[in-house]
C-alpha cells in the first residue's frame, strides 16, 4: 500500500446554489463506478475527494481513470502526514529538490489549526532551508513549489504537482442526447464535447454492408467503446443503409445522393431518438468541410427533424478537432482507412447548394419513402459494447 | 464455407495440430536445457528441420526457423548487404515484407533499383538485368506473387545476375513458392529464399529461411545463440512441429498438375461471364487473379462472404491500404486494381467447391450491377 493519496477537486459544481448536491452525487457514482474494479478507498469530503490506500503500482492508472471522469478538474497525487510541525517539515525537506529556489504555499481549510497560511508558508519555509541550507527562497518564480494543504480530521496533504482533467460537469446531469457516429475524426470529438457538459450519449451509426465492409462497422464499435471510457454505459446503435442508398441510386439525380441520404438519416435519427428517450441529436458537422456540410446543405438536412440538433464542431477547424481527438485517444482509430458510408455511391460532382424544394422534388420520386424508413428501423442492430 | 483465400492462410491440417499439441504437453521442455527431456525436444527440432529440408531440396543446415516469412524477408534486408556501396534490385512485384524494408534502405541512402513487371505480372527480365551490374549487392526477387500466382524463372534469373554480379547475393521470397513449384532450392540456386509454414497447413508464427552453404549472414536477433547463433529466441516447438507435419501431409495430398487444372477450369469460367484472369502465363496454378469488370472487390468479398465463400481482394495484408502497388505495376489502372479479387486454392480444394464459388461470384457480380458480367 502506497502512503499517497490522491486529491480530486471539482471545478465548475461550485457555481451550483442549492441543486449542488445533485450534481454532487452524480459525480460521486461516476467515480465510483470509474474505480470501482481498482483496489482503493474513496472519501468524500466537503469540497474535495480523496483516494487512499490504493497499491503504488496503480497509482498512474487512477490518475488516468479520474481524468475520463466529467467534472473532476484536476487531480494531484500527495504525501500525507499529520498535524504536528515536525512530521510536517521533516517530509516537507525530503521532498524539497536539493538545488535551485522554492517556496511554500499553504492552505487552511481546517481553521482551527494554531497557525494560518502565512504562517505555515513561514515556518516549513524556515525548516526546509534549514536542513537544505544550499536552497534559496524565490516567491516569484520558484523552481520548485510545495504546496500544503491541512484538512480536518488530522491530515495534511503535500504536493508538487496539480494535473488538468477533463473538466465540465458530471456526465448524466445534461439530458440524453443521440451521436450520429460515423467512423471519421469529427463525430467521436462532437460526442465528446457534449458529453463533457454532462449529456448521456447513445450512438447511431449508418453502414452500407456490403457495400462497406465489416471492418467499417467495427471501426465504429471501436471509436464507441473509445467514447466509452467517457460516457459510461454507452450504447450503440447500427442501422443499414443500403437499400435506401440502391433506391435512391436507381430513382434520383446522382448529384442528390448524399442530400438525399443525409435527410434520410435524419429521419431515422430523429425516430431512434425518440424511441430510446434523447432530447436531442449531435453530428459532427464543421461549416463548409465538405459539401454536404455548407449553410445550404445543413438548412436542407435540418429541414425534416423538430428536436434540437447540436453542432459542437460547427465553428472548428479541423487541426482543432484532430487535437481533440488526439487527446481522447480517437485519432489512430478514426484513421483507419475504411469507406463509410458517406463514400459509397459518392457522385463526381456533389451538389454544394441545394434548395428544400428541389430536394424535395427528387424525394418525390422515392415512392416507398416511409416504407424504406420502417424497415430501416426495424433492423435495427443493438451492439454489447 | 467455401474457402478460396488459401494464399492469405490455410487451415491447418490434422496432422499439424496433433504434431503441435503433443509437442506443448509432453515436449514441453526447453529444447536448450542439457538434461535428457530438453535433449529430446532438440532431436525434435532437428528431425522436423530434417523432413522439411528433404522436402523443400535443401541440407538441413541450410534451413533457419524463425516466426514468420516476414522476418525472414527483413533478416535478409537488414543483414544480407554485405559491402556499403554496392546497390540493390527489387522487383516491382515484390510483397510488402520485402518492399518496405527496402524502401527503408532507400530512405537511408542506398541505391534501390525496381525492376518494372510485364503486363503478365513477371518481371521484366531484360530490365532487371540491365539494373544488375558489378556493383550489385542484393537481388531480391519474388518466387511466385502472392498478388497473380505468377512464377518468376528464379533459376534462369538467378545464373545470369552471378554472370554479371559476382558478388551479388541472390534472394527469393518463396511465401506462395514453397513446394508449389515442384522446384528444389538447391536447384533455383539463390543464396537466401523465406518461407512461411502456414500457407502450407500449418499454424501462424513459423517460417523459415533458407540460407544456402558458404554464404555468412549474420543474425537479425541476437542472445541466445539458439539456431546455431543465427536466430535466437527459444525455439518454437509446437509450430515447428507442425511445420514438419504440414510438409509431410502437403507431400501426401498436393498434386501441382491437378490444382493447376482447376485454376485454368475457373479461369476459363470467369473469361467466358465478361471477366478477365490475370497472369496466365507461367503461372503456379494455385492463384487466380480475376478482373471483374464494375464491381469493387471489397464488397464482392462481402456479398460472397455473405453466401458463404471467402475470397481474397489482392493481398489481405495491403486489405486496409488504397490502390494495389503490384498490379498497378502491371498496368491496370487504379480502378481495376479496385476490382480484382482473387482466388487462391489449396491441396485440398475440391474442385466441385471452387466451380460452385465461382458460379455464386458471377451471380453476385451480376447482382451487384456489373453491366460486363454476363
Amino acid at each position: 500500500m502506497s502512503d499517497n493519496v490522491i486529491l480530486i477537486r471539482f471545478g465548475e459544481l461550485y457555481l451550483k446554489g442549492k441543486n449542488k448536491d445533485y450534481f454532487e452525487n452524480i459525480l460521486k457514482d461516476n467515480i465510483r463506478n470509474k474505480l470501482a474494479d481498482l483496489d482503493c478507498k474513496l472519501y468524500f469530503g466537503r469540497g474535495r475527494y480523496v483516494v487512499k490506500q490504493y497499491p503504488q503500482a496503480i497509482e498512474s492508472t487512477i490518475v488516468s481513470r479520474l481524468k475520463q471522469v466529467f467534472g473532476v478538474h484536476s487531480v494531484s497525487v500527495a504525501h500525507r502526514c499529520g498535524y504536528e510541525m515536525d512530521e510536517i517539515a521533516a517530509l516537507a525537506a525530503e521532498l524539497t529538490p536539493d538545488r535551485g529556489s522554492f517556496r511554500v504555499t499553504a492552505h487552511r481549510s481546517y481553521k482551527k489549526y494554531p497557525l494560518d497560511s502565512l504562517q505555515i508558508n513561514m515556518q516549513l519555509g524556515e525548516r526546509i532551508l534549514q536542513a537544505k541550507p544550499q536552497l534559496t527562497v524565490d516567491l516569484h518564480k520558484p523552481d520548485y513549489t510545495l504546496y500544503v494543504d491541512v484538512r480536518e480530521d488530522g491530515d495534511v496533504y503535500l504536493y508538487d504537482r496539480t494535473e488538468r482533467c477533463s473538466g465540465g460537469m458530471p456526465y448524466g446531469t445534461g439530458g440524453k442526447g443521440l451521436l450520429l457516429l460515423s467512423g471519421g475524426i469529427d463525430s467521436p470529438v462532437a460526442g465528446y464535447m457534449l458529453a463533457k457538459r454532462g449529456m448521456s450519449i447513445t450512438a447511431l451509426h449508418f453502414h452500407s454492408y456490403p457495400y462497406t465492409s465489416q471492418a467499417a462497422k467495427e471501426k465504429a464499435v471501436k471509436l464507441a467503446r473509445i467514447l466509452g471510457e467517457y460516457c459510461p454505459s454507452i450504447k450503440l446503435m447500427c442501422v443499414s443503409l443500403t437499400e435506401i442508398q440502391e433506391t435512391i441510386h436507381k430513382q434520383c439525380k446522382p448529384n442528390y445522393m448524399i442530400t438525399l441520404v443525409r435527410r434520410f438519416m435524419m429521419r431515422i435519427a430523429q425516430e431512434v431518438a425518440k424511441r430510446n428517450s434523447c432530447g436531442c441529436i449531435i453530428n459532427g458537422e464543421s461549416l463548409g468541410q465538405v459539401a454536404s456540410q455548407t449553410l445550404e446543405s445543413i438548412t436542407v438536412t435540418n429541414a425534416v427533424v423538430d428536436m434540437p440538433v447540436f453542432r459542437p464542431l460547427i465553428g472548428m477547424d479541423k487541426d482543432e478537432i484532430i487535437e481533440i481527438a488526439q487527446k481522447i485517444g480517437s485519432f489512430e482509430t478514426s484513421i483507419e482507412p475504411f469507406e463509410d458510408c458517406c463514400t459509397v455511391f459518392l457522385p463526381e460532382f456533389p451538389l454544394i447548394k441545394p434548395t428544400v424544394e428541389k430536394v424535395e422534388e427528387q424525394e418525390s420520386r422515392i415512392t416507398d419513402y416511409n416504407e424504406l424508413i420502417e424497415k430501416a428501423l426495424e433492423n435495427i442492430e443493438l451492439i454489447e459494447l | 464455407m467455401i474457402y478460396l483465400d488459401n494464399a492469405a492462410t490455410t487451415r491447418a491440417f490434422d496432422s499439424a495440430v496433433t504434431a503441435a499439441n503433443e509437442a506443448m504437453r509432453d515436449g514441453y521442455f526447453n529444447p536448450n536445457a542439457t538434461y535428457e527431456s530438453g535433449v529430446k525436444a532438440r532431436e525434435k527440432i532437428d528431425a522436423a528441420r530434417k523432413t522439411i529440408a528433404n522436402a523443400v531440396g535443401a541440407m538441413p543446415d541450410e534451413l533457419v526457423f524463425t516466426s514468420c516469412a516476414t522476418e525472414s524477408n527483413n533478416w535478409v534486408f537488414a543483414c544480407g548487404k554485405k559491402y556499403k556501396k554496392g546497390n540493390i534490385v527489387i522487383t516491382a512485384g515484390e510483397h510488402a515484407s520485402v518492399y518496405e524494408p527496402a524502401m527503408r534502405l532507400k530512405s537511408r541512402g542506398d541505391d534501390v533499383r525496381i525492376a518494372p513487371l510485364t503486363e503478365n505480372g513477371n518481371v521484366d527480365e531484360n530490365a532487371l538485368l540491365r539494373l544488375v551490374d558489378e556493383e550489385t549487392a542484393l537481388v531480391s526477387m519474388i518466387h511466385v506473387s502472392n498478388e497473380t500466382g505468377v512464377e518468376n524463372d528464379i533459376k534462369r534469373l538467378t545464373e545470369a545476375i552471378r554472370t554479371r554480379a559476382p558478388r551479388a547475393c541472390v534472394h527469393s521470397d518463396g511465401v506462395q513458392g514453397l513446394l508449389k513449384t515442384g522446384r528444389s532450392l538447391h536447384d533455383l540456386g539463390v543464396d537466401f529464399y523465406s518461407a512461411s509454414a502456414h500457407k502450407l497447413g500449418a499454424p501462424k508464427g513459423i517460417g523459415l529461411l533458407y540460407i544456402r552453404r558458404g554464404v555468412n549472414l549474420a543474425p537479425f536477433l541476437a542472445g541466445g545463440g539458439q539456431e546455431r547463433g543465427l536466430r535466437s529466441g527459444t525455439q518454437n516447438t509446437p509450430n515447428i512441429a507442425a511445420f514438419a507435419a504440414a510438409v509431410d501431409e502437403f507431400g501426401k495430398v498436393n498434386d501441382c498438375a491437378q490444382v493447376a487444372a482447376l485454376r485454368a477450369e475457373l479461369c476459363e469460367y470467369f473469361g467466358s461471364h465478361g471477366c478477365k484472369a490475370l497472369g496466365n502465363t507461367s503461372n503456379s496454378g494455385y492463384i487466380a487473379c480475376i478482373y471483374v469488370p464494375d464491381v469493387k472487390a471489397e464488397i464482392l468479398q462481402n456479398v460472397a462472404h455473405d453466401r458463404g465463400v471467402a475470397i481474397g481482394k489482392g493481398a489481405a495484408c495491403s486489405g486496409s491500404k488504397r490502390g494495389n502497388r503490384v498490379l498497378s505495376a502491371m498496368g491496370l489502372k487504379q480502378i481495376e486494381t479496385e476490382c480484382c479479387i482473387r482466388l487462391s486454392l489449396f491441396a485440398d480444394t475440391k474442385r466441385d467447391d471452387a466451380l460452385e464459388a465461382a458460379h455464386i461470384i458471377i451471380d453476385a457480380a451480376r447482382r451487384l450491377g456489373s453491366k460486363h458480367v454476363g
